[in-house]
């Protein structure tokens, strides 16, 4: 279904029209070779060395053997590497290990042979001698100056903090103030494909086939660790098999270069699921304390939130989620008061990295559970505290004071999530639950912004290209990672230029043909490279207009036209809009906090069963309706918006990376469970549409923030079932039947 | 043993079905996810059953008929199936879906109509991290009308 203010696309426009995947059909036969399906002639095999302690000293490291195996071409450790530190936004992570190990699976050397298996035996033939150290494992302890320091500067990684207005005056005159802390768990991003590629050096250029949803972050890391202009260095990032913030930054693309060039062969490195469970990013585990004061009418009078974040052996991008946290603190709601505290700690557990709603989902469960809470010590319906609370376009922002943008439709989307069957008829739907089961329905609402967020310079560019035959071809980014924006892309152009979907020749994924546009991440792919696209096209229409051709164009004798006077090729850059109203921020505030102009939201019902003796819950229906803008392409919105919802379904009940001290528990698909197609509820995505102006047609990006209401939405739902209230996640069986227990008792 | 219809020889019986196909026959639709047979994205069918070619080494089924993705449709044309994912958005990163497509035909070949518990019952075993599978069943419930 789509609701909203936006007019009907005709049938002759391709953006509104659902259209699949540009590889789908390559897809579904099994003809499309991802990047760790690749082989070359004469190709390497690499494996990686790793360790298995958590924490401690690498103090020996024996090469010998391992050199004279058979097969064997080379074998590196960390004196190899030319600058041997990586880290796209900290600088805090060897290459290889030289001396302090921080992570079980850290790598201390690489081999490359002939087989894989003569790689495997030759690295299994390393020896290694280790100094293992007590593992920090607890965040809060690794804060005490007597646990030992990770880094060199603290275990502290990064502090933000912001108060808006008297917050301890606000809740002190309060009706009541709900306190309580909320804990959530680290996840793994589970992407289908392991993850790696091949590496080629010719010619003093290195060319990398690795699946990147930042191929110019990539390009980055590689040319920095081989000390070499990042001109040299090619990365070809698609196709890749899932991504989710897991390949938006990791060290095997460096890996490649340096046996690459130490053979002067192609290698190629394929992850194990075990290499990547041990050592890839996770969701950050967050400890949330909230403080939400309400006055008796169940408005918001102020918002405390102190985050206490997990972020691992590294920094990977954990500043920039502390960020988004610290802006989603206040969730999709108005308040005037408000406060955040966020701490990113270094420790031994998994890695911290960028998953999917970027530190949005754990203080989104966080806020909504409060106002549960809140609202039934006021005797109010919770959902009815959420919408006199819900943040309108024009309104100052609850933490920052910033003013969010026009497109803004937070409350629209509650109303149709109000209005849906299964929210309308939950009473009823209620006392039709049987046998041990009991049933509930609850609303989880949140909102994310689109874009990096301002004072980031946020762009991405496009390069276009009309040939004396008409045709169109348009290198775009950001990358494909597995989310089909490049059919978005293709539909944005096809409507600027006015030509069918079909004549559009996208190209994304490939540093030396793509200007640089930054990563798909932060929901930012359509919105700021779909307008990059948009703005290459209106110039190859404007040169165009200036040939001053009849209508209808004859593209070729454009293209002929434009290729004689040597404007066949256009570059366009995109520049997202920062923050119009920055209300009470100051120029520091903006790059400090990186707040956003556009949002967008989502909320969900989620309906439920729960087994009254087991504590066993299987959810029957979600329906997410999404502020997206307009859908340029719907089929898109719509797979995401279920994808996210199920991604978000396993976070609340099932999705648990465990570690005891430093070693994690859960390291197969056998260990971590994800939803298979048995835990599948029945699905609803409701669009509501707004024009966002800055957007291409209006669009805005969706993809992160579907995966957030669906937790709270689960846990407001076992609360109506059942009376309890889950401050932890994820909501296993075993900790709702004990809260079901102690309620009862 | 026949692979999509041809037989084939297998020098080495200890070999994995996956890795035969992968890289001695060149067929890259099957993939490795796990290697433990829990993702199934590996799937093919053995004498029409779903298998994890992870799982079985070339010895298992030396005499069997092996079909893999790519042998699913004919030269010109998709299989309904795979006709089915694409007109349904039923993959988006695509990594999954060779190894759906198969366990779908699998079914499909032995129950033309199947319910929707018989389809999650025959997907039960194939992970999909990007889809939430509605999508894959909504496909699978329009070849099945
Ligand atoms: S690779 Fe065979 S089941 Fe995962
Ligand atoms: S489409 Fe990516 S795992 Fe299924």
């Amino acid at each position: 279904m789509v609701i909203g203010d936006v007019d009907a696309p005709t049938l002759t426009r391709s953006v509104g029209r659902a259209m699949p995947a540009r590889d789908a059909v390559d897809v579904a036969t099994g003809a499309l070779e991802f990047l760790t399906d690749k082989t070359l002639p004469d190709m390497v095999h690499g494996k990686i060395v790793r360790v298995d302690i958590p924490h401690g000293r690498l103090v020996g490291l024996d090469t010998t053997a391992a050199r004279a195996m058979p097969g064997v071409v080379a074998v590196l450790t960390a004196s190899d590497v030319p600058r041997n530190i990586q880290g796209v936004v900290v600088p805090d992570r060897p290459v290889l290990i030289d001396g302090r190990i921080r992570q079980l699976g850290d790598p201390v050397a690489l081999v490359a042979a002939e087989t894989l298996a003569e790689a495997e035996a030759a690295a299994a033939a390393v020896s290694v001698e280790l100094e293992p150290l007590p593992a920090v494992s607890d965040p809060q302890l690794a804060l005490d100056p007597e646990s030992p320091r990770l880094h060199q500067g603290g275990n502290l990684l990064m502090e933000l903090h912001h108060e808006r207005g008297d917050v301890e005056t606000a809740l002190a005159n309060a009706a009541v103030v709900v306190d309580e802390v909320f804990h959530t768990q680290a996840q793994e991003h589970v992407c289908l494909e392991p993850g790696g590629g091949v590496g080629v050096y010719t010619n003093g250029l290195f060319t990398i086939w690795i699946g990147t949803q930042y191929p110019g972050g990539t390009q980055q890391d590689v040319s920095w660790a081989l000390g070499v202009e990042p001109d040299d260095v090619r990365i070809i990032s698609t196709p890749m098999g899932g991504a989710f913030g897991a390949k938006v930054d990791g060290p095997v693309a460096i890996f490649l270069a340096l046996l690459a060039k130490a053979t002067e062969r192609p290698v190629r490195i394929v992850l194990t699921r075990e290499e990547v469970m041990n050592t890839g990013t996770k969701r950050h585990p967050f400890r949330v304390h909230t403080r939400l004061g309400l006055d008796a009418e169940g408005g918001i009078v102020a918002v405390a939130t102190d985050a206490l974040v997990d972020a691992g052996p590294y920094a990977s991008f954990s500043p920039a989620v502390l960020k988004v946290s610290g802006e989603t603190s206040t969730g999709p709601y108005r308040t005037e008061t408000a406060s955040f505290r966020g701490r990113a700690v270094y420790t031994n557990n998994g890695n911290g990295g960028g998953f999917r709603g970027y530190g949005v989902p754990q203080v989104a469960f966080a806020i909504e559970t409060a106002i549960l809470e809140g609202a039934r010590r006021l005797g109010l319906d919770a959902v009815e505290v959420k919408r006199r609370n819900m943040l309108r376009p024009g309104d100052p922002h609850g933490l920052y004071g910033h003013i969010v943008g026009p497109s803004f439709r937070a409350t629209e989307a509650l109303d149709a999530i109000v209005g849906h069957p299964w929210w309308r008829d939950r009473e009823e739907w209620k006392q039709q639950a049987s046998g041990p089961w009991l049933r509930g329905t609850g609303i989880g609402a949140a909102l994310k912004g689109c874009g990096y967020g301002s004072g980031r310079g946020d762009h991405a560019g496009a390069r276009l290209a009309i040939g004396t035959d008409g045709s169109i071809t348009i290198w775009a980014g950001p990358n494909h990672s597995g989310t089909g924006v490049d059919a978005a892309y293709a539909q944005v152009a096809a409507d600027t230029l006015g030509r069918p979907y079909e004549d559009i020749d996208i190209r994304v994924g490939d540093t030396e043909l793509v200007p640089e546009s930054g990563s798909s991440a932060a929901s930012r792919s359509l919105y700021v490279g779909g307008s990059a696209v948009m703005t290459a096209c209106r110039e190859l229409m404007a040169r165009i207009d200036e040939l001053g051709l009849e209508a209808p164009i004859d593209w070729a004798e454009a293209g002929r036209r434009l290729a004689e006077a040597g404007r066949a090729l256009v570059e366009a850059t995109f520049v997202a809009p920062d923050v119009e109203d920055l209300g009470p921020l100051s120029a520091a505030d903006v790059e400090r906090y990186s707040p956003h102009r556009v949002y967008g939201s989502a909320v969900q019902v989620a309906r439920i069963e729960i087994n009254r003796y087991t504590g066993e819950i299987a959810v029957r229906g979600v329906a997410c309706a999404v502020d997206c803008g307009v859908a340029v392409n719907p089929a898109g919105v719509i797979g995401q918006t279920e994808g996210g919802i199920i991604q978000g379904l396993g976070w609340a009940l099932m999705e648990d990376f465990k570690y005891e001290d430093g070693v994690p528990q859960t390291k197969s698909l056998e260990t971590y469970l994800i939803p298979t197609a048995g835990d599948i509820p029945e699905l609803d995505t409701i669009l509501v549409e707004s024009e966002e102006e800055s957007g291409p047609f209006g669009a805005k990006g969706i993809a992160e923030v579907v995966l957030v209401p669906t937790a709270p939405a689960i846990v407001a739902a076992i609360h109506d079932a059942t009376g309890v209230t889950v401050d932890r996640l994820p909501a296993s069986p075993e900790a709702v039947y004990r809260l079901m227990r102690e309620s009862a008792a | 043993m026949r692979v999509n219809g041809t037989a084939v020889t297998t020098p080495d019986p200890a070999r994995r079905l996956l890795d035969f196909l992968r890289d001695d026959l060149g067929l890259i639709g099957a993939k490795e996810g796990c290697g433990m047979g829990e993702c199934g994205a590996c799937t093919v069918l053995v004498d029409g059953d779903p298998v994890c070619s992870c799982l079985v080494l070339v010895g298992q089924v030396a005499a069997t008929d092996v079909v893999t993705v790519e042998g699913i449709g004919d030269d010109h044309r998709l299989h309904p199936v795979q006709e089915a994912f694409v007109d349904h958005y039923a993959s988006q990163c695509g990594f999954c879906t060779p190894g759906v497509v198969v366990s779908v035909a699998g079914l499909l070949a032995k129950n033309p109509r199947p319910a929707e518990a018989d389809v999650r019952e025959a997907l039960e075993g194939n992970l999909c991290r990007c889809t939430g599978y509605q999508a894959i069943f909504r496909a699978v419930a329009s070849v099945a009308e």
